[in-house]
């Protein structure tokens, strides 16, 4: 669905991104992470055609990137911002957003109801953008960039600055919008959380693509769980693995939680309880930026 | 075609739900009513009594000056009304781009052209509309007050209007692609709409300014919209005022009013000032899609 070779874009003497490779498949849940400043808004500001690359190969769609307008068809993208407008309805902003991409009144009032339905839009379909909470808003958002049926999902950190009772709703419309089609997604965010539903993920930093894998995959390479032994009074345990201990807790890290079953029974006795933190996409990402730089 | 009209429609919403937008883009000619109520009407009635026909002019021939000064009152506002509608209307333009969601234009299939035509047609459209909104105001007030006018003069006036906020949908469009921020669009928009207010002498007649002050303003499209409207809904005022007087008259007041204007001695017939309206915004228009098209990536 999108596949790039050496992408680059400079601006002036600055490069915001290196010679970018990227393979997305179809119907697979891509996320691209990284930090502010990393180059996802330029990466996807090319990808969705609204900037031009300086250097490169990018096929998005089956279409090489100066095909604008067969891309355009194809692609749906939600910004981080709110882009409908808060004085028309709804439906008005759904109508006019779906004009952009076709002419065919009957098609489009059809497709309105399928989304809405799909989208639970029906409640609010037709009070004031406006007047719409934080997730209504967003959700509208994404029923705005299905509108034209799109092949390939855009979502540019669609959750950046909300509530997280916002952030589940949107979510929630996500997932149950994946199930109902076998659409592509492309995710920026810098929620490692968001992004650990990600069937892939590829991390870039300072225009560089610096780790890609399965969230798994990443996991495996790049961090590990930590096992945390709580010793009896007096006791001393975890040296041997190089454990660290704060006076209450000893904290060793293990390359996986099956890891930790020989150590909790070798100091079974020596201590009062423990447990396993399984390692996260934070550490994954913390660890990569770190190693790059 | 379809997503030119759907993309107007959008923009006319956006304008007519703002009530706030609506106010203030009717705020200068309720200025314009106001200062003529106050005092800038009297004192142009006063000042065409006592020039034409005396200080002790007949009380009929002042209701007559009065009718007159009335028409030329309301071809201002319908000339301001041009101006500061379209300049309402094409804020969003500024402000999409300001918030992003020109950005959710640029990645769908319409082409640019089409997203700036609709802004443009809605600005055009609003504006007229309100025009013909005000000419109607103007026609029930001037009713109350029995100054009539010949309805083909009203149409008239209202299809100058229409050409005037033509030129004006280019001019503020010109204006709109350098303004980066929706404060900016709105300190220009402000200077602009004083200033077309002098420029298209809609506070004071053209012909009371220094003659190089009006040479200057003769080569500004602003003056010859404001000039043409003058002409269609001062025209039968002015036949009542001057019947039986010499032709002299009528063509010194017009000079004095800004009604006619000329270059030398030629003077410039509403064909060419029509010319002169289409000519500059087709011209406005192409300066800002070349000059918006560099500034942009793609």
């Amino acid at each position: 669905m999108i596949h790039t070779e050496k992408l680059c874009k400079r601006y002036g003497g600055h490069t915001a991104l290196h010679g970018l490779d990227l393979d997305v498949g179809k119907g697979e849940f891509f996320g691209f992470l990284g930090v502010n400043g990393a180059g996802k808004s330029t990466t996807i500001n090319m990808l969705t055609t609204a900037l031009s690359s300086t250097s490169g190969k990018a096929r998005v769609c089956g279409y090489e990137l100066d095909h604008a307008n067969e891309i355009r068809q194809r692609i749906g993208v939600v910004y981080q911002g709110n882009c409908l407008d808060d004085m028309l309805t709804v439906r008005e902003n759904l109508m006019s957003r779906a004009y952009l991409y076709s002419t065919d009144s009957a098609a489009i009032r059809k497709k309105l109801s399928e989304i809405s339905s799909l989208l639970d839009l029906g409640g609010y379909i037709d009070r004031r953008y406006k007047t719409l909470s934080g997730g209504m808003k967003r959700r509208c958002e994404i029923a705005a960039a299905l509108m034209h049926s799109p092949q390939l999902l855009f979502l540019d950190e669609p959750t950046t600055g909300l509530d997280p009772a916002t952030r589940t709703d949107v979510w929630e419309t996500i997932e149950k919008l994946r199930k109902a089609t076998d659409m592509t997604v492309f995710l920026t965010t810098h929620y490692m959380e968001e992004a650990a539903k990600a069937d892939r993920i590829v991390i870039i930093d300072k225009g560089r693509k610096i780790a890609e894998g399965t969230p798994f995959e990443l996991k495996e390479r790049y961090a590990r769980d930590t096992l945390v032994l709580y010793p009896k009074q007096g006791d001393e345990v975890g040296r041997d693995e190089n454990g660290v201990s704060d006076g209450n807790s000893v904290r060793i890290s293990i390359k996986d939680t099956i890891s930790a079953l020989p150590m909790i029974e070798k100091y079974k006795a020596f201590i009062t309880g423990f447990e396993v933190i399984g390692a996260t996409l934070d550490d994954v990402f913390l660890r990569a930026v770190e190693e790059n730089k | 075609m379809k997503q030119i009209a759907e993309l107007t429609k959008r923009n006319c919403r956006i304008y007519i739900r703002d009530k706030g937008a609506v106010f203030s883009s009717l705020l200068t000619m309720m200025i314009v009513i106001a200062l003529m109520l106050v005092f800038l009407g009297d004192m142009n009635i006063n000042s065409i009594a006592d020039g034409f026909f005396g200080e002790n002019a007949a009380d009929s021939i002042r209701e007559n000056v009065k009718s007159y000064v009335f028409w030329w009152t309301v071809a201002g506002v319908l000339s301001v009304n041009s101006l500061m509608v379209v300049l309402t209307v094409l804020a969003p333009m500024i402000a999409d781009t300001e918030n992003g969601i020109i950005q959710s234009f640029y990645t769908s299939p319409t082409a640019r052209w089409k997203i700036t035509a609709g802004y443009i047609a809605a600005a055009w459209i609003c504006s007229s509309v309100f025009s013909a909104a005000a000419m109607l105001g103007g026609i029930v007030i001037g009713a109350v007050k029995g100054y009539s006018i010949p309805l083909g003069n009203a149409f008239l006036a209202v299809l100058y209007s229409c050409v005037n906020a033509f030129m004006y949908s280019g001019l503020m469009y010109l204006i709109a692609v350098f303004a980066k921020s929706t404060s900016a669009y709105s300190g220009i928009g402000t200077t602009v709409g004083t200033l077309c207010g002098f420029l298209g002498a809609i506070y004071i007649p053209a012909g009371t300014l220094p003659e190089s002050v009006l040479s200057v303003l003769k080569c500004l499209p602003v003056l010859h919209g404001t000039a043409l409207i003058r002409q269609a809904l001062t025209a039968d005022a002015q036949n009542v005022l001057f019947d039986g007087m010499p032709a002299a008259y009528p063509e010194k007041l017009d000079d004095i009013m800004g009604v006619r204007l000329s270059f030398g001695e030629n003077i410039l017939s509403s064909q060419t000032e029509l010319a002169i309206l289409l000519i500059c915004g087709i011209i406005f228009l192409v300066a800002g899609a070349v000059i918006l098209k560099r500034k942009t990536d793609r």
